[in-house]
This record gives C-alpha cells, sequence and structure tokens, in this order.
C-alpha cells in the first residue's frame, strides 16, 4: 500500500530544517530502515538548500514535498516555484584532484545522484519538480 | 549543536554529536576557526557522534584542512560510521584527509608527524 504525506515549509534555511525535521518523523512512523532514513536527510538538505540559496535568492517562496512510501520503495518529490532550473544538468565535480583544486559546488547534487537509485527532474506548471527515490537492495 | 572538546597529546579533538547539514555546518565551522585564530595547529575531528554529513559539512572540511596546510598544521579525521563515510567517499574526499578509526590512532598519527 503506497502511503503519501504533503507538507509546505518556506523557503528559507529553517524551512529546509522543517523538512528534514518532517522527514525524520515521516521514517520513524513508517520504521524506514536507517540505511534509507539518512540517504533523504542528506538529499533534502542538498536539494532544499540549494533552491533556497540559488532558486529564490531570498525570495522565500514555499517548497511543496511530497514523502511516499510504497513497501521499501520510498520517494521524495520537491516543488518549488523558481525559476527553471534542473539540477540533473549540473556538470559533475571534480572528485580526484588534490584539496587546492577542490571546488565544494555541484558536490550536493552529485552526492544527491549517488545515494539514490533515480533522480528526475520536470518543469511542469511553471514549477520545479525533482523526483528521487532509494529503496533497500539485497546487495547493499 | 553539540560539540565537546578534548585534548591530547597536543591536539585538540572536537567531536560534533547529530547531524552536520545546512543548519549545523556554520556553528562547526565556527568552532573550529576559532581554534585555529587561537593557535591550535593539529585538531582532529571525531565523527562518533554524528549521524550523517552533507556537502556542507564536507565544505567545512575542505576550508578546515586548507587553513591548517596553510599554517603548516595537520588535520585528522576519526569515527566515521558508515553514513558519514559513504558521503566522505561519494565526493571522493577521503584520500585528502588523514583518516583512522579510532581517536588514539588518528592522534598518534599527526601528534608525531
Amino acid at each position: 500500500m503506497r502511503t503519501v504525506e504533503t507538507l509546505s515549509v518556506p523557503g528559507t534555511l529553517p524551512g529546509v530544517l522543517q523538512a528534514v525535521q518532517a522527514f525524520e518523523h515521516f521514517g520513524r512512523t513508517h520504521a524506514l530502515s536507517e540505511g534509507a532514513a539518512w540517504r533523504f536527510l542528506v538529499a533534502l538538505d542538498e536539494i532544499l538548500s540549494n533552491i533556497v540559496r540559488h532558486g529564490l535568492a531570498g525570495r522565500r517562496d514555499a517548497i511543496d514535498l511530497m514523502f511516499s512510501i510504497d513497501g521499501d520503495d520510498v520517494a521524495v518529490e520537491i516543488i518549488d516555484a523558481a525559476d527553471a532550473f534542473n539540477p540533473l544538468l549540473a556538470p559533475p565535480p571534480d572528485t580526484s584532484s588534490p584539496l587546492d583544486d577542490r571546488q565544494p559546488g555541484g558536490l550536493g547534487i552529485a552526492i544527491v545522484r549517488r545515494l539514490m537509485d533515480d533522480t528526475q527532474y520536470e518543469r511542469r506548471d511553471d514549477r520545479n519538480h525533482f523526483i528521487m527515490r532509494w529503496r533497500p537492495h539485497a546487495d547493499r | 549543536m553539540q560539540i565537546a572538546e578534548a585534548r591530547v597529546d597536543g591536539v585538540v579533538a572536537v567531536a560534533p554529536a547529530g547531524r552536520i547539514d545546512t543548519t549545523t555546518a556554520p556553528v562547526l565551522e565556527q568552532h573550529l576557526l576559532r581554534l585555529l585564530v587561537a593557535g591550535e595547529r593539529r585538531i582532529v575531528v571525531d565523527f562518533a557522534g554524528v549521524d550523517y554529513i552533507s556537502s556542507a559539512g564536507l565544505r567545512v572540511m575542505l576550508v578546515l584542512a586548507r587553513r591548517l596546510r596553510d599554517a603548516n598544521g595537520q588535520l585528522g579525521l576519526c569515527a566515521m560510521g558508515d553514513a558519514v563515510r559513504q558521503v566522505f567517499q561519494l565526493a571522493g574526499f577521503l584520500p585528502l584527509f588523514v583518516v583512522a578509526d579510532s581517536r588514539a590512532a588518528v592522534v598518534q598519527q599527526i601528534a608525531g608527524s
């Protein structure tokens, strides 16, 4: 059975924390494995802080979230009204150069892509929809 | 964020607790940079009490590592749980740092260097 929870948080850094805490609660309610919960908590922090800092850039518009769980399959959808921006098109960061050449930019989305099984972006009704899913695998 | 601090063999060990993310990373960064400004040159970050870290936390480690290196100092990391270690690994950050399983081991590695 698929269970869905929706919420809306302000597009501010305290709003990011509110979303993280809401997912923690969602995870506990649905007995999500520890291995699944932290992936989504990290990913929420990455995607939401990007939207707040770069997408909304101080506009504080609400960000809508949808958490869903269907058996082991967990998904989070993040919807914002900032200008169209597909984070999946960001160039991959350099992950092999020495200390001085490392740039923190782009790391967040790269981490999200590697933590999740699947990430999708759509622009729909003048809003950005970012969807990410992960399900535990026997081989993990 | 709660941050514990201890000193062993001329090394200061900093142990943050909970999550290191957009909300808490600035607190940790200020704490660590204050130690640097106070003249500390050998710093260990102990992740035993850390649930997970996001790129906001990785950025703090990057900044601290560069500043310590420029001051002829040393940074060591230890006691990473699976979640923390995986994020360091996914970002290709593990080779940039001195990392050990235990605080005693990492203190030994940087105390003598």
